[in-house]
């Protein structure tokens, strides 16, 4: 992964459409460049004086500096949106997108890989980094700018503890919502790592979910000692009942992993600072010392 | 969303559209179990159509030999309810003569973003406990998504379950394709039986992914199933709701922000009685519809609203709320913790209509908790 974000030069992919007219409009005045946008059949109109164009092709040939796309594109049509972005050679594509089927979220991905973009996303609200980049649509007051890299499965946590960060003079180098959904683009793990390496990261904070093993492998990067920098989690979910059981086969894949209690331990276990509530955070962080 | 999961007869349609084996059969209603006799040959098998497992131990599946067996055990079959579902169908099947059972799936692999095809040479219910002993006798294959099932995968898989490829690859290529096409999040056939006629698929679940179902416009129109009544009128109402044990309403925006506030409750000395969970952009229509939703509920005793206003402004959160609290019929306690978006305009509308309202969530918690603590 090469970056999140900084020196994004933007397209937004389903500009005309509500929500990415209203989310243009808004990236555009915290300070996100945005270049252009793409709805096919509406090349030539403007949106929020932002020029559109019928396919990912024609804006970038406009605008060759483009390197990052919003897509806002409803679900139907996700798929075939951002595989044009990915053949366009865009380094990362952040997908706000919700419904999207898992197949059609599998084949972006590993497009994606073999193309070497990255995709954020589906279903997610996407990366904020204040002061003045945004790609999504996160309420940008809820952020301020600061030294803590914020990572989250779940979109309103992140804007919570953005917040509770922000109240306590805490603020964000980056905040990434990766998505909710079963399989995403980029991962806890992979977002950490990219923390890891930013001399604009101090501290992490992720902030994880029932299901899935994303939270294990965050725990391992620790324990490995891939990520050095201080590490604090949230796992929302600890008295949720346990999810549907996929079948046998569910249990035999994934035995053991994806309950609350077990990715708390784990993740205690590899030396990561567990909030017991996602208010508490700010006070951790304090403790541990960074960033003051 | 909760994915659907077809009965047994219709993943094993799903199957069969896709060219794989299955035993002859018919679907019994409930309503009609008298004029399903006459078509059945005997002797036969009785499977009681239940989204759940456990169905045999249940005594939802039974072999019977003749129409007076085949009656009574309808009728006994019919009368059970299995893992909180009722039995409003029963399949009939041949009797199939197995030389041996196997097991084989495939499903979505979160872990690794591909898909996993899993195969063992012995299929039947106790597979996870066969997997735990044993884990060396179920094969596990990461199959990438853009390539599909590759020969040697056929290779590997024939040999693990010592079965000539010509005779298995048709079969896992037909299923993948059913798995792929059906948008399938899991397909499980336990077991595959090795018969004197080829492979058949005895057993068949098959899990939708309910993202894909605008494309599946026949799987769409199944009736829901695998929610309680609460449930389902939450989802008429549009709202997205799961029942708990406790005596707390909860009402959040956004799922991470619903569970940590549920836990939250709990950690207070409270138990939530719900997840509900008002999505983005909620309006206060959804709002008011939410509150009174929880108030129409017995068992809960007060409710804590936890709302971060991004795209969901807090003025027509706390418009929802008044318009909800003017309807209702009882007094539960209301308590509201509200910030972000239209905040000011939010906590004025919440206390000229005499509504406390905390920006605390903790504090928040506390109170609710304390609140109906006092009240038993």
């Amino acid at each position: 992964m090469t970056f999140l974000g900084r020196g994004a030069e933007v397209l937004v992919q389903g500009i005309t459409g509500r929500e990415g007219a209203f989310h243009a409009g808004l990236m555009k005045e915290y300070g996100t460049i945005i270049r252009a946008g793409v709805t096919p059949g509406k090349g030539g109109s403007e949106v929020e004086g932002i020029p559109v164009f019928n396919s990912v092709r024609e804006a970038t040939a406009s605008f060759p500096t483009v390197n990052t796309s919003v897509v806002f594109v409803p679900a139907p049509r996700c798929k075939e949106a951002v595989l044009e972005s990915i053949e366009g050679g865009l380094e990362c594509i952040v997908v706000i997108t919700e419904g999207v089927p898992q197949r059609d979220a599998l084949w972006i991905i590993h497009s994606a890989q073999r193309e070497g973009s990255t995709v954020i996303g589906p279903n997610c609200p996407g990366v904020i980094m204040p002061p003045r980049t945004k790609l999504g649509i996160m309420p940008s007051g809820a952020f301020s700018m600061g030294r803590i890299g914020l990572i989250s499965r779940s979109g309103t946590l992140t804007y919570e503890v953005g917040d509770a960060l922000r109240r306590r003079g805490l603020g964000v180098s980056m905040a990434v919502g990766i998505g909710g959904d079963p399989v995403v683009g980029t991962t806890l793990s992979e977002v950490a790592r990219l923390m890891q390496s930013d001399p604009l990261t101090d501290a992490i904070v992720a902030l994880g979910e029932i299901g899935g093993d994303m939270e294990e492998r965050l725990a391992a990067d620790v324990k490995e000692g891939i990520l050095t920098k201080p590490v604090v989690s949230f796992i929302a979910g600890q008295t949720a009942p346990s999810g549907k059981k996929m079948g046998h086969a569910g249990a035999i894949l994934q035995s053991g992993a994806n309950t609350a209690q077990g990715k708390v331990k784990v993740l205690e276990d590899a030396g990561v600072s567990n909030a017991r509530n996602p208010w508490e955070i700010p006070d951790i962080l304090l403790k541990i010392g960074k960033n003051v | 969303m909760v994915p659907t999961r077809l009965f047994e007869f219709e993943s094993k349609v799903l199957l069969q559209e896709h060219g794989i084996p299955i035993p002859k059969g018919m679907v019994i209603d409930r309503g009609l179990p008298q004029s399903a006799l006459p078509s059945l040959s005997f002797p036969c098998i009785l499977k009681a159509q239940v989204p759940v497992g456990g169905r045999g131990k249940a005594g939802g599946i039974v072999r019977v030999n003749n129409p007076e067996e085949a009656k009574r055990e309808l009728q006994r079959i019919f009368s059970l309810t299995i893992g909180g579902f009722p039995v409003t169908s029963v399949l009939a099947e041949e009797v199939v003569e197995t030389e041996k059972e196997l097991y084989l799936s495939l499903l979505v692999d979160r872990g690794e973003r591909r898909y996993a095809l899993m195969a063992g040479s012995h299929g039947g219910v106790d597979i996870e406990q066969t997997a735990r002993e044993k884990p060396g006798s179920i094969l596990r294959i990461g199959i990438q998504p853009l390539g599909g099932v590759s020969a040697s995968d056929i290779r590997a898989l024939a040999s693990h379950l010592r079965l000539n490829e010509e005779a298995l690859e048709p079969l896992v290529r037909a299923l993948y394709a059913c798995f792929t096409e059906e948008d399938a999040e899991l397909l499980e056939i336990n077991p595959l039986a090795i018969t004197g006629k080829g492979l058949i698929a005895l057993d068949a679940k098959i899990v939708i992914d309910d993202n894909a179902l605008f494309r599946h416009p026949s799987l769409r129109r199944l009736p829901p199933r695998g929610k309680s009544p609460e449930e389902l009128a939450a989802e008429k109402a549009g709202l997205n709701y799961v029942s708990l044990d406790g005596n707390i309403g909860i009402v959040g925006n956004g799922a991470g922000l619903t569970m940590a506030t549920m836990d939250l409750i709990k950690e207070k000395g409270g138990d939530a009685a719900n997840f509900l969970d008002l999505g983005a952009g909620a309006r206060s229509e959804r709002m008011e519809e939410a509150v009174l939703f929880l108030s129409r509920n017995e068992r809960v005793r007060g409710i804590l609203v936890n709302v971060f206003g991004g795209m969901t402004r807090c003025d027509e959160v706390a418009n929802g709320i008044v318009a909800a609290i003017s309807q209702r019929r009882d007094a539960k306690p209301i308590v509201v913790r509200l910030i972000g978006t239209n905040q000011e305009l939010g906590e004025e509308i919440l206390r000229d209509a005499g509504i406390e309202v905390y920006d605390d969530p903790q504090r928040a918690a506390r109170k609710i908790v304390s609140l109906v603590a006092g009240q038993l």
